[in-house]
């Protein structure tokens, strides 16, 4: 979709903001009601700054700490290194079940297993309906927000899924996808934060498929942007509760804190994708709780359609920026400061959209 | 019923993640009646009392923490936590592969009503076991 589509496309605008009417009050309760995670929400910031000082030291412990426990680990450059390194572990003629991931959809990574001849299922229930679709997450963490529930009934056919309401597609879903887990050769995931001390892996959800499709494959691969590593649980655990608590969803149904297991072979694959270099090294403290999103006047006309090939929004036009190209969508921004406000971690988005925007003026 | 004011705060925020709520000096007897098909018992390592995240260990029972239709936790009166950062490093100290839920599965995925039993339970239960004194 262009982005001048996207504007004439009121669904999309519809879905955003039936999402920030239920979301935004219920961040504002998380708040008031622990207030505790402001305070963490300032050491999560602290603490990923000193990761991102001295990326070489942390990710060497990081790489380590795996190793001592058996897992085999990687380190990718961008985005074709962890595709070949992905494509090499599954092979050809699997069952892939994936989590939700951005740093999959960075990579692109399910087109390409798919052209090995592999089966490969997005688990997440929007997600699914976008592959189905053919189309880009909407929104990080709700990517199907611009569809209907008759829409979604007509999406659902496609694999044999017939049902009237939320509910019963819903329970379709859930019955079709028991069979693909119970089957599943390779599950795949993403990380919401990596602890350097332990080398355990969190991941927060809602629906149960992150737990299903981590722990019933007998091999397991973990996609890690190096940004989300961090020093130990206590951190890891500060961070994802933030980004479920910012998200609005608080708390999360399910804190999976993955690690290597005897029952299982599991691969961790870093990557970097532009990150080390990057000038644009603030926006490496975002959790991804997407509230710059759903709270940003521009997204709510555009959605994800503002921004590269994976991130959209404000967020997305600087995180587009590091791993893609440097996009002159950023002229679309108004500089309101809206994101910048509400950000756990103050990410100072319009700032660096300025300077992005003096870059690309001066390339020209 | 007498009981101590961290295990309201913990009653209250279970019920508001939509766990239903049992309180007994005597689990084995309670649970008894779970022990059918599409139930599925686990013992909890610690909870949280501020936002109701239970803590579990060991991978076969994470495996069933999403695979069950109906979750059924057993918690003791003891090992309810002021915070979730005293809850979890008290499950770490006492078990391997530690992982957390908090309430039934769910998604909001269309058109943002929620829908519970998305892929793992649609029924969590807490069955809370506090002291003699206490009930
Ligand atoms: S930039 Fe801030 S508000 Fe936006 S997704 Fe990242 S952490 Fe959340």
């Amino acid at each position: 979709m262009k982005i001048y589509e996207a504007l004439e496309n009121k669904s999309i605008r519809d879905g955003i903001l039936r999402t920030v009417r239920n979301l935004s009050y219920q961040v504002d309760k998380n708040l008031q009601k622990h207030p505790y995670l402001v305070e963490y929400a300032e050491e999560v910031r602290n603490a990923k700054k000193e990761i991102i000082a001295n990326f070489d030291f942390w990710i060497e412990k990081a790489m380590g700490i795996l190793q001592s426990k058996g897992v085999e680990v990687f380190y990718a450059n961008d985005a074709n290194e962890a595709i070949k390194v992905v494509k090499e572990i599954v092979g050809s003629k699997k069952i892939v079940v994936k989590a939700k991931s951005m740093v999959s959809e960075e990579i692109d990574l399910r087109k390409y297993l798919e052209r090995m001849g592999n089966e490969v299922w997005e688990t997440d229930l929007g997600e699914l309906i976008i592959q189905l679709k053919k189309e880009k997450p909407m929104h990080s963490v709700l990517p199907a927000l611009h569809y209907s529930e008759a829409q979604v009934a007509e999406i659902l056919k496609k694999i044999g899924i017939n049902g009237r309401n939320a509910e019963e597609l819903a329970e379709g879903v859930r019955d079709f996808m028991r069979k693909k887990f119970m089957s599943a050769n390779v599950g795949i995931s993403g990380c919401n934060a990596f602890s350097v001390d332990s080398g355990r892996i969190f991941l927060i959800e809602n629906e149960g498929n992150i737990r299903l499709a981590t722990s019933l494959p007998r091999k397991y691969i973990a996609l890690v942007g190096i940004e989300k590593i961090l020093q130990n649980d206590r951190l890891a655990l500060k961070s994802v509760l933030l980004q479920s608590a910012f998200f609005g969803t608080f708390p999360p149904t399910y804190i999976n804190i993955n690690e290597k297991i005897e029952q299982q072979e599991m691969f961790v694959i870093f990557l970097d994708n532009g990150r080390k270099s990057t000038e644009f090294k603030e926006q490496l403290l975002c959790i991804r709780c997407g509230r710059c999103q759903l709270e940003c006047p521009i997204f709510q006309n555009f959605g994800n359609i503002w921004g590269g090939s994976a991130y959209g929004g404000p967020m997305g036009i600087i995180w587009t920026a590091i791993t893609e190209k440097k996009s002159e969508l950023c002229f679309l921004s108004t500089l309101c400061g809206k994101c910048r406000e509400i950000c756990p971690m103050k990410i100072d988005i319009p700032e660096m959209i300025r300077e992005l925007r003096r870059s690309i003026i001066m390339r020209k | 019923m007498v009981l101590k004011s961290e295990l309201f705060e913990l009653i209250g925020s279970l019920r508001n993640n939509n766990v239903e709520v049992i309180i007994t000096n005597n689990a084995e007897k309670e649970i008894e009646k779970f022990k059918m098909d599409g139930f599925k018992i686990t013992r909890a390592l610690s909870a949280d009392k501020r936002t109701g995240i239970i803590f579990m260990g060991g991978f076969e029972n994470k495996k069933i923490s999403a695979l069950a239709e109906h979750h059924v936790i057993i918690l003791s009166e003891r090992d309810v936590k002021e915070d979730v950062i005293s809850a979890y490093e008290h499950a770490i100290s006492n078990s391997e592969c530690v992982f957390a839920s908090s309430g039934p599965s769910k998604t909001a995925d269309i058109e943002g009503k929620t829908v519970f039993g998305m892929h793992g339970p649609r029924k969590v239960t807490l069955v809370l076991e506090v002291k003699n004194e206490d009930l």
